[in-house]
Parts: C-alpha cells; structure tokens; sequence
C-alpha cells in the first residue's frame, strides 16, 4: 500500500468530516421549533411565572449565538468544532456538550462494544457452522432457532426481559448501571465491576440475542458460496484435517465481506442502543440524544451526531487501511 | 513407452457404482466399470460430458458429495481397498498416495493464501512440522521443476497467470511424491501454446517421480499423445479400455469409433462426423446397451441383454454384442435401428471409420 493511497484515504476522511459536520449544522436548524421557547415554555408548565420572557428568550438566544446570521452561525460552530468545543446544552446549562458526552461515552462504550463483538464472533461461527459437513442435527436446530429471533426487534425482546426477569422473578436489577449509591473505592474495586456487568447483562442480552441472527444469515450465505469453490475441492483432496479447510479455507474467505459490516456497527456504537437504554434506564448515549432531541437541545445532538459521523469514518478508515492485509486481492494502486 | 502387462497393477477399480440419489430417483453416474492401472502407466479417460469420468476419479479420492454416494464396488490401491479404510486413514492417503491436478486450477488455489503456504500446508499436514528454512527450499525446488521462479512461493494467486496456477498446482501434487496422480482436465483452461509446454511439465515430473497418472481431457488429440492406455466411458459406462494406438487407429466399439471420427483430420477432407442424437438421460437411461438409440448397428438384441465387457485380445477390452456375440448380429440380418441411416459406411474397420465425404 502506497504512501499516496493513505493520504488520499486521509483526504477523502476529512472530506466526510465536513460535510457531515456541515449537514449536522443545517439540519436541526431546519426543524420546527425553538429551543429557547420550548424551554421557558417548559419553566411556565412547570409554574414558574417567567417575568419579561420575552426578554429572557433574546437573552438565550444571544448567549448561545441563535441571534447571529447563520453564515456566522457556521463558522463559529466549525472552529469550536475544531477545537472539540461543542459548546453548552441548552437544557443542561451550564454543563457543556462535551461532559454530557463524557458522561455517557464510557458505559455506551462498554456496552456496546463488548455486545457487538460478541455478536459478531457468535454470528459468525454458528453461521459457518450451519452449513458445515460435520455440525450436528441438534447444533443446527439450535442455531435455526436463533435466526428465528431475529426478526424480533431487540427493545421488544428489552421489554419481556425487564418484565420477566426483572420485575416478575427479580433476577435482574431492571435499571441503572449499579446499584444506587454504589460508587467505586479507591484503587481497583473487583466488586464495583462486578456490580456494572451485572446491570449490563439484560441489556447485553437482548442485543446479543437479536442481533446474532442476521450475522448468521450473512455468514451462511457467504459459506455456501464458498464451499462451492474449487480450492475448497482441492483442499479436501489434499487431505487437509477438517478443522483446518474449515477455519483457513471457508471460514477465512467467507468471513471477509462480514468484516465491512463489523466495521460500520463498530462505528455506530457510539450513537447507542437509544430504546434499549431507554427501557434499561441506561445512562448511554442513546438516552442522552434521546432526551436532546424532545427538548430541542441543539448542542447535544449536534454533538453526539459528530461524535457518531467521527467514529463511523474512523471505523471504515482503518478497515479500509487493513483491507489489504485482510484480502490480499485488494491493492490501492492507482492505474 | 512399453508397460509390462505383468506387472501387478498399481490401482484395481472393480465393478465401481456411483449413483446421485436425486429426488426423481438414482442417477447412476458411473455404473458397473473396472479397469486397472499398472505402475508407471499413463492411462487416459475419454467421452462426452457428463459420462462419468470425473465422477469415477472423485470417486478414487473418496471425494463424492452427497446426493452422490458410492454404492458397490472395490477400488484396490497396491491391492488393499481403500473403500475399506475409515475417514481418517482416508484422509492421510490422499495427496501423500493419490494426488490430484483439478479441473479448473484458476479456482482451485486459495485466493487468500500464498502459494508456499498452500504448498506447505499439504506437505507439514502428511510430514510434519519441517523447519522454515527447509520448507522453502523445499518448495523452491518444488517451482523449480515445473519451471517456475522460487519468487512465486510469496506470491498470492492472483498475481500469477493461468499456465502459472497450472503449474503451482502441479507442482503442489507432486510435493509428497504420490504413486497416482490424476489430472482431471489439467489443460483445458488454458491456450494451446501453454497447454503443451504444462503437459511436457506435467509427463516429466510424472516420469521422475516414477508415479501413474490417471488423465481426463476432452482434447482427444492430446490423450492420444500423452496416454499409454485410453478408456472410453459413455454414460457411466466403461465402453472399450485399449492400448492408445490401436484404440485410435482401430477403435472397436460403435461409439468409440464414432467419437474418434469424429476427430478433424489434416490428411483428409471431410466434415466433422457427429454423433446422432444426444447422450441419455441418466435418470432414465435406456435399457441394456445404453448406446443403442444410437448406434448404427444395433438390433433388438442389444435393447434386450446388456453387453459384458469382452476380451478382444490381451489388453483390449470392449462392451458391444457385435464383437462379443456375432452370432446374433448373422441372423438378425444387419441394423435395424433408424439411427443405422445416418451412420451408414461406419465400419468396425478402423480404415472404414474414418468417412469421407
């Protein structure tokens, strides 16, 4: 791979950057509704008399610049970006974008993360599986029964789980990430960890369990095209042991185009699972833009927006960058 | 070459069945064949697509995939069947006793894979680890002797041409030194100019590793070339097993010498002679003598007892009624098949066979 291949890969990299981060500025704008008004509007439901609201309302807009042009608007929204300042949320203030997303980042992370790598490598191996000669009658059911599943939509497998297992036989705690008031010791605290995976399982759960299911189709699909090959032939005629046609003939070719797709739901872990935090009543970023996008807090959302369009063009950068060494097939020269 | 015809053979094939148990019934690829091979030997296998001969040679490997399944039969490798042996002994026999030079070498190499570590993999799988070092100067004299650079050994599929693949694949068949190797097609893929050079690439490492080859082409003219002996299989069936000289220049079998007539000539002028009518359908095959519909000699006779291959002389087998029973064919009073018409002149002669129009 050359050095030109990387920078023009780099180019095209910041290119996405702008233009979604240009999007990002426009859209909401777009949208009906005030955010300040929303706001006071909220503060009068609630009550509260707001005396000269009208006042209060220029107030806010001119404290987080909803007064100013829009071209002006822009450039100031793309240097703060450029220096990660995504400014205040407005329903927040005077937290910034940056804490709220601070905030959530690590537990949507870890969520997230752990669960779609472990779909991903569940998927993968029960789908090869399905089609392969030695995998047994009861394998094969089991795993048909799980590409049943996923068609269901993983908040409604949340719902039964937080139903069933939460609320009716009280196994699971049904909310939270730890229990309330815990919070770490000093040093390293085995317990504190033990009770942040705890809270994670059902949530984990419902993801996994609904997302294996279309990794296996994908991974089947590729397989039988695959075993039809002829070096698959060849292989069986060298008299190679099973396991190794299996995992370095069908397997490493069938997996290569499920890399893709790894990659790009590598890089929308960071917008969340916004139902299912929301039914866990977990802190993540999908609860986060969630709650952003009922109050119009523009920040918020054009912050984790960003945040979702920088690791989803860093995700396909690196598989893009490693594709080569995944799929020696593949070179980046120019002709 | 000369084969001692004492000799004992090298591979035994008796009465071999392959069915392909389809949904409308048993299709029986290869039906009922036997022939041997003696050491050394270059054996060569001819007939339209679809006669079986693929089938037959997956079959020596034990490679038939369901629905096909291999239904009777022995096939003696050094006289021990290795229809008897179970999957793992199976699986050590093949590459490192029979190897295999596939139909379709674009396909057959790993495209993920360097050449050296596909080579490799057959060579540490059946011999154990081998140090690096030695692993590839192993391989290296490997390329060598099909002529290829030892740089190949780091390249990936892709970066080479079809005649190269050709030849890594042979090369990768002879790297455990088998006692068979079979070449289904090994040049079909390629262009005239390279076929030839592959083929000498393919005889010599043959000839220095003193191993049998068992060869499929639908190049007739290059079988004639290359093979000590020629089997004609038609319909699963084995039809006529003969020296390759005298099978091509005195083919015995009416379907033999229609196939071999069917060859272009430089010395005479003629129009390319087909073959009436279209090979069976094997899910319904006719009865008995399955070429029968089609040949020019048939009478009732042959529809009604199947055909028992006959020794015409030592090394020279064939399945037909006119040579194994002639009695029958003085008094049915010649042909009374309507494809008889449009093969009328096709003698039985070799000098006949050959018609000029």
């Amino acid at each position: 791979m050359s050095l030109t291949y990387i920078l023009r890969r780099l180019g095209i990299f910041f290119l996405i950057l702008w233009v979604a981060s240009t999007l990002n500025f426009v859209i909401p704008r777009l949208a009906p509704g005030d955010p300040i008004a929303a706001l006071i509007g909220d503060m009068e439901e609630q009550g509260a008399t707001v005396e000269n609201s009208a006042e209060l309302i220029n107030m806010f807009r001119e404290r987080f610049g909803l007064d100013d042009p829009l071209p002006i608007q822009y450039f100031k929204y793309l240097a703060a970006l450029a220096r990660f300042d995504l400014g205040y949320s407005i329903r927040f203030f005077p937290a910034t974008v940056s804490q709220i997303v601070a905030a959530a980042l690590p537990y949507t992370i870890g969520l997230l993360t752990a669960t779609s790598l472990i779909t991903f490598v569940l998927g993968i191996l029960a789908g090869a599986l399905l089609v392969w000669h030695t995998t047994p009658q009861f394998g094969r059911a089991v795993i048909t029964f799980f590409m049943m599943l996923a068609p269901i939509p993983y908040y409604l497998l949340a719902i039964i789980f937080v139903s069933v297992l939460a609320f009716s036989l009280g196994w699971f705690p049904y909310s939270g990430v730890v229990s309330v008031g815990r919070l770490p010791e000093e040093g390293f605290d085995f317990g504190y960890i033990v009770d942040l995976v705890y809270h994670s399982l059902l949530p984990a759960f419902s993801i996994i369990i609904a997302g294996v299911g279309g990794w296996v189709l994908g991974m089947r699909g590729m397989m039988v095209t695959v075993l039809g090959e002829d070096y698959l032939t060849l292989a069986e005629a060298k008299g190679l042991k099973d396991r190794r046609i299996f995992l370095r003939y069908a397997m490493r070719n069938a997996i290569l185009p499920q890399f893709t797709a790894l990659a790009i739901t590598l890089g929308y872990v960071v917008s969340g699972a916004t139902i299912v935090e929301l039914i866990f009543s977990y802190p993540g970023m999908g609860l986060r833009l969630f709650e952003a996008i009922n109050s119009n807090d523009f920040p918020v959302i054009q912050g984790i927006t960003f945040f979702l369009v920088v690791s989803i063009a860093v995700a396909i950068l690196i598989i893009d960058l490693i594709y080569p060494w995944l799929d020696p097939r593949i070179t980046y020269s120019r002709k | 070459m000369t084969v001692a015809i004492d000799s004992a053979p090298l591979l035994q094939i008796e009465n071999l069945r392959v069915y392909y148990w389809t949904q409308a019934g048993p299709v029986k690829a290869v039906d009922d064949i036997s022939f041997t091979i003696n050491p050394k030997e270059r054996f060569g296998f001819i007939g339209e697509s679809g006669c079986g001969k693929t089938t037959t040679i997956m079959a020596i490997l034990r490679l038939i995939k369901r629905p096909g399944r291999i239904e009777g039969g022995r096939i003696l490798l050094k006289g021990s069947d290795i229809l008897s042996l179970n999957d793992e002994e199976m699986r050590q026999s093949r590459w490192s006793r029979i190897s295999l030079i596939p139909q379709g070498a674009m396909n057959s190499l790993n495209p993920v894979m360097r050449v050296q570590d596909q080579i490799a993999d057959a060579i540490v799988t059946h011999r154990g680890a081998v140090p690096i070092r030695e692993l590839r100067e192993r391989i290296g004299d490997l390329l060598e002797t099909v002529q290829l650079s030892a740089d190949v050994a780091d390249m990936y599929p892709h970066e080479l041409s079809g005649g190269m693949k050709q030849r890594v694949c042979i090369a990768m068949a002879t790297a455990l030194e088998p006692e068979l190797i079979i070449a289904d097609e090994p040049t079909s893929a390629l262009d005239v100019v390279v076929q030839k050079a592959v083929m000498e690439t393919l005889i010599g490492v043959q000839e220095r590793l003193n191993a049998s080859m068992i060869l499929i082409g639908h190049d007739m003219g290059m079988t004639a070339q290359v093979a000590d002996r020629v089997g004609v299989m038609y319909a699963g069936k084995l039809v006529e097993v003969a020296g390759t000289r005298e099978l091509f220049r005195q083919p015995q079998h009416p379907y033999s010498q229609a196939l071999i007539s069917s060859l272009p000539s430089i010395r005479e002028k003629k129009r390319g002679g087909g073959i009436p009518g279209l090979p069976p359908f094997l899910l319904n095959p006719p009865q008995n003598c399955l070429f029968h519909p089609r040949c020019p000699h048939a009478i009732a006779f042959c529809r009604e007892t199947p055909p028992p291959m006959h020794r015409l002389r030592p090394g020279h087998m064939t399945a037909c009624h006119k040579l194994s029973a002639p009695e029958q064919f003085d008094s049915a009073g010649g042909s009374d098949s309507g494809a008889g018409a449009a093969m009328a002149g096709a003698g039985t002669e070799a000098s006949s066979g050959h018609q000029t129009r």
